[in-house]
């Protein structure tokens, strides 16, 4: 296939500094933004989403959250990421009721298209394995953003 | 058709994202196990027009109404934390008679 998922460099923010999921979804959502790959309500959309269908996954040592939304407003596929200083609260995926300290967001903007593309089984293959998460955690913004480019190529 | 094959539902937000990882995890290991199955995927909206001839739904969303057919916890497929015992309970909800 020869769809494309943008993930530049400048879509790793380590360390980001925010307060809440939505801080962090906007600030992931901007960069996005400044690379040209979303438009219009993308981060609104993702906000009203995860309100709905919340993806914080508990995994280990660290929670990761993987907001999505719908494809309107996605210009280019492409996915950010952001490594947070501090936790911040997300709803646990499949059990809203519940929460979990979250410290690596992989924000997505996929196009309906590229749903093949099987993005989220390579980030989430990752993710079962603590010693890549703490190493995402402790790496500077190029070996963060080389560790996950080996996964999606 | 066969009226043996167990039929699952794969539910999630969209249909499309993690309904699939789980999926591909759990139909492995019905493969592996040897039991006959097939299955449909599903987005949570689209549930209640999908449930005809459904053994198990496991779903990665919370499902807003009660259902007929036992529903499980994706969330082990995602995280990788509990995969055992969440086969192990697919297992024995789909080889109960």
């Amino acid at each position: 296939m020869t769809t494309t998922l943008e993930f530049t460099e400048n879509l790793v923010l380590t360390p980001v500094h925010a307060r809440s999921s939505s801080e962090v979804i906007e600030q992931l959502g901007q960069s996005l933004r400044q690379a040209g790959c979303v438009t219009g309500s993308f981060e609104a959309d993702v906000l009203a989403r995860e309100a709905e269908h919340p993806t914080g996954l508990p995994t280990q040592p660290v929670g990761v959250a993987i907001p999505h939304a719908k494809p309107r407003g996605v210009l280019r596929s492409a996915i950010a990421v952001g490594i947070l200083a501090d936790p911040v609260e997300f709803r646990v995926m499949g059990a809203p009721d519940e929460a979990v300290a979250v410290r690596i967001v992989f924000l997505m903007a996929l196009k309906e298209s590229d749903r093949h593309l099987n993005i989220l089984s390579a980030l989430t293959s990752m993710l079962q394995d603590p010693d890549q998460i703490d190493q995402l955690l402790h790496g500077s913004r190029s070996d963060v953003h080389a560790q996950i480019e080996s996964l999606l190529a | 058709m066969s009226t043996t094959k167990k039929r699952l539902l794969f539910v999630c937000a969209t249909g499309i994202a993690t309904s699939t990882q789980v999926m591909e995890r759990v139909t492995r290991y019905l493969k592996d196990e040897g039991i006959e199955h097939e299955y449909l995927q599903t987005n949570v909206a689209s549930v209640a027009n999908s449930l005809d001839g459904v053994d198990l739904i496991v779903a990665t969303t919370k499902i807003p109404y009660d259902v007929d057919v036992p529903v499980l916890r994706g969330l082990p497929f995602v995280t990788g934390i509990g995969v055992d015992d969440a086969l192990a309970e697919i297992k024995s909800i789909l080889t109960a008679e």
